[in-house]
């Protein structure tokens, strides 16, 4: 007997997918919602219902709270999974859910509320005795912030209070430059959270992003399912993630393990969510940065070392299910996932857009791709620009690291500009292979990386193809020579060894 | 024949000329064979110097995306220059192109419209700005390949303005 009968995805992409595969092995009946621009998407289409919801903006469609739950009225749907952004941790949508009579597969309201505002955050887990960024989230009038910033020692970090993202952050390296970096940082947070409040923390010049998977039934049970490591981002957006980290030892797991489940349990926490630390490398110190009260981006690889499959847990947890797992699950081998994203690396990052003429995902042991995105789908700037994930699995971070190298080079996309290219930079390079990236890595050794220039073969095919193809080339108006041939949509040549 | 391409502001140009069994192909001055081509639109195959590749290529408008490797060239085809077309295609000055991806919000000519340097031809809206995109030369609109509302790439081009018209017959 399913714990649902239908649930409705309130989201897109390839998350929407992932949880539409959990739901068809559950027996669970799938309702998709879709923007205008997603009129075609996989989702909708591998959905057992799906309804408009509104125009391409996500201001229009994602995020309407309200027309989710009308849709979900409407098919009779009985919970609501938010996957990852849009609506997922937004509090009054979670609370809204839950006064229109359907389950939320997430957390309670409270529990999203307290820990989405930074301040409140760091307050409840100083109480729990988690380790906290040394910082300071009290008063705001600047004299007392110059004073606490001079105690926690520069150079420190100003963040808005209410905010996430990367927004509303600034930093100042010294007295000199605090007064500038709050006065920006507030107009920030005012502008983009409408909340000014800032708090203070110590900035890490040398840290690695150390995060631990919770899950928490709706009995008092919490456990953790052990870390992932994302210290590869830009844009502070993560681009790689691995699992086991290269920094962990078994007593670390164990001491960060263990303040990863008071912080989750000193708000009441149920179903699943992930608890941010940062950690520095030389003296393997770790604090509590924040927690996403949701299911993470990078949730596969976790999946793949421990063998839970998070969403079907996050559907049973919210059905009231206890929660089943061994005490401690030991992760089984290496994983590693990389975010294949429609941008330009050699161009800061800029997103791309533009049409997906060809993509063919990498296959073979220990391969997984996570996507929404077909040959033939647009690129458009109204969306997060995340074609895939790859998720590779193997017997050790070296195998993993070989299997993720061969995966990328069997991956074909084309029609538009990717990171395919860097991420093999990353990991080829010596200081990933030696465990050793910071957050700062991408910075501090690919500020600079550029794509290979072309090499004789892709000109070659790009020759016989503008010649041999039924269509000549529109700029060029003239007759070409070869014109007996132009008419082949297949053409041979010499096949003579 | 020579053929040219562009990536990434560089240009690189091969030569291919038949043979009875292919091509013999100068680049960056050294000879290749090439022998054994067959080409559809998602695959391109050949063997070069000896070696059998498989290509994954996929075409649009001017340009080719080869996949080699797990690395995607997106490689523009360059026009050649002494060519007869409509007027204006010989001038790479007078391909306006989008500076980023955004939306058509108007279009201020038609075509064959006479353009003075300086004059807007479209209102690109862009990243919450409004872009004009303005002739860099005196001529004639060729070609406007997009209208109100379209949604644009970057590099897409928005306008084709030629050269002024002169009293001739196109061959």
């Amino acid at each position: 007997m399913p714990p649902f009968t239908k649930i409705l995805i309130a989201n897109r992409a390839e998350i929407a997918v992932r949880i539409i595969h959990a739901c068809r092995e559950m027996g669970i009946q799938t309702v998709a919602v879709y923007s205008e621009a997603d009129a075609d998407a996989l989702h909708v289409e591998m959905a057992d219902e799906a309804v408009p919801i509104g125009r391409a903006p996500a201001g229009e469609s994602y995020l309407r709270g309200d027309k989710i739950i009308a849709a979900a009225r409407q098919t009779g749907a009985q919970a609501v999974h938010p996957g990852y952004g849009f609506l997922a941790e937004n509090a009054d949508f979670a609370q809204a859910v839950a006064d229109a009579g359907l389950t939320f597969i997430g957390p309670p309201p409270d529990a999203i509320r307290a820990l989405g505002d930074k301040a409140a955050a760091r307050s409840l887990m100083e109480a729990a005795g988690v380790p906290v960024v040394p910082g300071y989230q009290g008063t705001d009038a600047d004299e007392v912030l110059a004073e606490k910033a001079a105690e926690i020692g520069y150079p420190v970090l100003v963040k808005a209070a209410a905010g996430g993202g990367g927004k509303g952050m600034r930093m100042a390296r010294n007295a000199q430059e605090l007064p500038e970096a709050l006065e920006s940082a507030r107009r920030e947070a005012r502008h983009a959270f409408g909340d000014p409040r800032l708090i203070l923390e110590k900035y890490l010049a040398e840290a690695r992003h150390i995060e631990f998977q919770i899950l928490a039934d709706q009995h008092g049970n919490l456990t953790h399912l052990n870390e992932r490591e994302c210290s590869i981002q830009r844009r502070h957006q993560k681009i790689i993630e691995e699992t086991p980290s290269p920094l962990m030892t078994p007593e670390l797991r164990g001491e960060m393990g263990a303040a990863a489940v008071a912080a989750a349990r000193a708000v009441g926490y149920t179903n699943a969510g992930t608890v941010e630390f940062i950690v520095d490398p030389a003296t393997r110190a770790f604090y509590f940065l924040e927690m996403n009260t949701r299911l993470q981006v990078e949730h596969p690889i976790t999946e793949q070392v421990t063998g839970v499959d998070l969403v079907q847990a996050q559907i049973r947890l919210a059905a009231g299910e206890p929660l089943a797992l061994p005490v401690r699950l030991e992760p089984r081998g290496h994983a590693i996932e990389c975010r294949v994203y429609a941008e330009d690396p050699g161009s800061g990052f800029l997103p791309a857009t533009g049409p997906v003429l060809q993509f063919s995902p990498p296959q073979g042991p220990g391969i997984r791709v996570d996507s929404g995105i077909r040959s033939g789908d647009r690129i458009t700037t109204h969306y997060d620009p995340m074609i895939a994930k790859i998720i590779v699995h193997a017997a050790d971070r070296a195998a993993a690291i070989r299997r993720m190298q061969a995966a990328l080079r069997e991956t074909v996309l084309l029609g538009l500009t990717t990171n395919l290219e860097f991420l093999q930079a990353v990991l080829a390079h010596p200081v990933f292979q030696a465990g050793e990236a910071t957050t700062r890595f991408i910075e501090q050794h690919l500020s600079e990386w550029q794509p290979a220039p072309p090499p004789l073969g892709a000109l070659l095919a790009a020759v016989f193809s503008v010649q041999y193809s039924g269509d000549s080339v529109q700029c060029s108006g003239a007759a070409e020579r070869y014109t007996p041939w132009r008419a082949l949509a297949n053409f041979r040549l010499g096949r003579g060894r | 024949m020579k053929h040219t391409f562009t990536h990434n502001g560089q240009t690189y140009e091969l030569e291919l000329t038949p043979t009875p069994d292919g091509f013999r192909l100068a680049y960056q001055g050294r000879e290749h064979h090439v022998t054994g081509i067959e080409v559809t639109p998602e695959r391109v195959r050949f063997r070069l110097d000896g070696v059998n590749r498989t290509l994954a290529v996929a075409r649009r408008r001017d340009t080719v995306w080869v996949a080699i490797r797990g690395r995607a060239y997106p490689l523009k085809k360059q026009a050649r220059s002494r060519r007869r077309g409509p007027a204006g295609e010989a001038n790479p000055e007078g391909v306006l192109r989008a500076p980023m991806p955004g939306q058509v919000r108007s279009v201020q000519v038609s075509e064959n419209d006479r353009v003075q340097k300086g004059d807007t031809l479209l209102i690109l809206e862009a990243m919450k700005m409004e872009i004009r995109i303005q002739t860099p030369c005196d001529g004639t609109v060729a070609q406007l390949p997009v209208q109100t509302g379209d949604q644009v790439d970057k590099d897409q081009v928005l306008v084709v303005v030629g050269e002024e018209d002169r009293d001739r017959e196109e061959g």
